[in-house]
């Protein structure tokens, strides 16, 4: 599988191989769901550590890495939107997904609570999203055929 | 089993059904098949006109008795008219030789003959004889058709339940819906299988075989002159020969014959259909109210068969007048009011847009490439609430999930993404649509431009690839006309198949039974291939 991007860079993956066993005992036989089950969610963990670990590997290709040495907050979050590009659909941004381990969830949820009724944040956001406009402005006029 | 399944086809066969197999047997008894005709009106008392290893030549006249007796009446009647050309009218074909000597001539019947009949016959083989007429009138009855046909069935006869019951299943369709495509490449897959080189008698035996597993899998679709599949089946069938001459580097020469036959096949059933087509008054069958719903779906495909057959036609020689200009007015008619249900739909636009650039159409062809450009651009874009799948959904996978049958819901998002719209950039640049294109590129920016390159003709040639690469280009923002120019230039090599150079139709046709196939390069290769005429002829 490949891909040609706009900029010329082109990227080859392969296939990874996944595997997880099941052992069902006789006296499960008549009901073996459980046993599958476990299978199912041994395999689903290591697709999504598999994805995890492709999107990490193609970030460090790129300069649109933040290290926030440990430490999640809001800043990490402006830093973050900095670096990426935001596109617009019908006037609203399309934001991106936010994806963060388990250990980070309750603290980031929490920075975004407060966040929301901060109005200093609550500005520099509303001018961070101005600039991504017109930067996806600028973009958007940059689509044409020319000789 | 399998010799019951035999006899009981042979039994219910025409004539036009035992043909092919026939044709192989007398291949794999050393014969070479000059002439298999597609029962039309020029057939001259002829089916089939072969050559034997000392030059002489053989013409058979195939007869269905449906297992029933030839009466004497019936003789009388039906075959004795048919056996004067059979002996006296000399073969034409460019490749018997001049002054050939036609040594037998044989009434090949799927039935047996009365004793009076056979009497008959044996008195006019010696009238023959004392007029010094040295061809003979033999015949090939019912008992002796069967063996010829299971002799070679035996070694290649699906053995395993597995494979049985797919034959059973493709035996037993009702013959009135679509062709199952991947099960008939199932069985040709695992008879032309060797793990090394066949000798020449296997070769014979196992190309014999195919052909008569194709045969019985697509009788009762024959029965039913469900043109369609049956078009489709022989497809199936000449991509696995031509697979199978790619994997053991047989020249087109060494296997040309069976080539011939499986193209003769398909361009019949092409035949049926534009007859059909030119017959018929409405485009709906049954319920006028339920088909007119779906009509606009299977608009493209009657549009781009009529198509196909007119090129292909075209290429033989073979046009004729009052169906040309019905099966023309009807296209011209017609390209305007398409709608696609997915991207499997791509190689009957593409057929659509060879008869159009072929026929000297140049504004229908502009026009045909926007408005597939603008469905798709439309259907796969952001607002749209059913994206066309990608052409690995078949035409009734499509309608199914489109009219939300139950568990047959397409899961898989299309959104911005296509297979079918870089091949038509790449026919628009082609066509010098700098302008067209320029209207467009802001949206065209915001597909993903997919593609299966398949990593060698073995796999260009397999239903299932098992190696290629899957790709997704980003098209630059800003693109320039001259950039594109160069891009669309390199492509067009055809995947570097002889076969495909002699007879580009089939390729065209091919792509039918495996939409999946159609790329950039194959459809430039296909554009290029099929020149509009010069300028003073254009009709």
């Amino acid at each position: 599988m490949s891909v040609l991007r706009e900029d010329g860079t082109y990227d080859e993956s392969k296939l990874s191989k996944m595997e997880a066993t099941s052992i069902i005992q006789k006296e499960q036989l008549a009901n073996p769901n459980v046993a599958i089950g476990e299978t199912i969610e041994a395999l689903s963990e290591q697709m999504a550590n598999q994805q995890v670990k492709i999107i990490i590997g193609e970030l460090e290709k790129t300069p649109n890495q933040v290290d926030s040495r440990g430490k999640f907050t809001i800043e990490t979050v402006f830093e973050a939107l900095e670096k990426i590009r935001i596109d617009f659909v019908d006037g609203q941004a399309s934001m991106p997904q936010l994806v963060v381990s388990p250990q980070l969830f309750a603290s980031a949820r929490d920075i975004f609570i407060v966040s929301e009724n901060d109005p200093e944040i609550k500005k520099r956001f509303d001018e961070l999203m101005e600039r991504k406009r017109r930067e996806w402005l600028d973009r958007e006029s940059s689509r044409k055929l020319v000789d | 089993m399998i010799e019951r399944v035999v006899e009981n086809w042979l039994i219910n066969a025409g004539e036009r059904s035992y043909q092919i197999p026939f044709c192989q047997s007398l291949l794999s008894r050393g014969q070479k098949v000059l002439h298999s005709t597609r029962h039309c009106a020029m057939e001259m008392g002829k089916d089939i006109i072969a050559q034997d290893s000392e030059g002489h030549i053989h013409v058979y006249q195939l007869k269905s008795l449906k297992g029933g007796r030839l009466t004497q009446s019936a003789y009388r009647s039906d075959i004795a008219p048919q056996l004067h050309p059979l002996i006296l009218g000399k073969p034409v074909h460019p490749s018997i030789p001049e002054g050939a000597r036609v040594k037998a001539a044989y009434i090949v019947m799927s039935g047996y003959i009365n004793e009076e009949v056979s009497r008959e016959i044996d008195d006019l083989n010696r009238t023959l004889a004392e007029n010094n007429i040295q061809t003979t009138i033999k015949t090939i009855t019912f008992g002796e058709l069967l063996q010829l046909f299971i002799q070679n069935l035996h070694r290649f006869a699906p053995a395993d339940p597995g494979q049985a019951k797919i034959f059973l299943e493709l035996f037993l369709a009702d013959g009135k819906g679509a062709f199952p495509k991947d099960k008939l490449w199932r069985l040709l897959d695992s008879i032309l299988h060797f793990e090394k080189r066949p000798s020449k008698t296997e070769l014979g035996e196992a190309l014999s075989s195919s052909a008569l597993i194709s045969s019985l899998a697509l009788s009762n679709f024959q029965q039913n002159e469900n043109w369609f599949a049956e078009f489709e089946g022989w497809s199936v069938y000449l991509v696995a020969l031509l697979r199978f001459a790619d994997v053991w580097t047989l020249s087109d020469d060494e296997i040309s014959v069976e080539l011939d036959i499986a193209l003769a096949a398909m361009f019949g059933a092409l035949e049926g259909l534009a007859k059909e087509l030119c017959s018929r008054e409405a485009l709906f069958e049954g319920n006028a109210l339920a088909d007119s719903v779906i009509l606009n779906f299977k608009r493209p495909i009657m549009l781009g068969m009529a198509s196909l057959y007119l090129i292909w036609a075209e290429r033989l020689n073979v046009l004729p007048k009052d169906h040309t200009e019905k099966l023309i007015k009807f296209i011209r008619e017609q390209y305007g009011k398409i709608s696609f249900w997915g991207e499997s739909a791509g190689p009957y636009i593409l057929a659509n847009l060879l008869f159009m650039r072929r026929a000297g159409y140049d504004n229908m062809v502009g026009k045909f490439l926007c408005e597939v450009m603008d469905q798709i651009l439309t259907r796969n874009g952001r607002h749209s609430q059913f994206p066309m799948p990608s052409p690995y959904y078949g035409f009734e996978e499509c309608l199914l999930s489109l009219a939300g049958a139950p568990d047959q819901t397409i899961e898989d998002d299309f959104t911005h993404s296509s297979f079918l719209l870089e091949p038509i950039l790449h026919l628009m640049v082609e066509s010098g649509m700098r302008d067209e294109l320029a209207a467009r590129w802001a949206l065209i920016t915001h597909f993903s431009l997919r593609s299966f390159i398949p990593s060698s003709s073995y796999d260009f040639l397999s239903f299932r690839a098992k190696h290629g690469n899957n790709m997704t280009r980003i098209p630059k923002m800003t693109e320039s006309w001259a950039a594109l120019n160069e891009a669309t230039s390199k492509l067009g090599d055809g995947r570097k198949i002889d076969f495909f150079n002699k007879h580009p139709y089939a390729l065209a046709a091919l792509l039918v039974a495996m939409p999946q196939r159609l790329d950039s390069d194959v459809g430039v290769y296909l554009f290029r291939s099929f020149d509009p005429p010069p300028k003073e002829a254009t009709p």
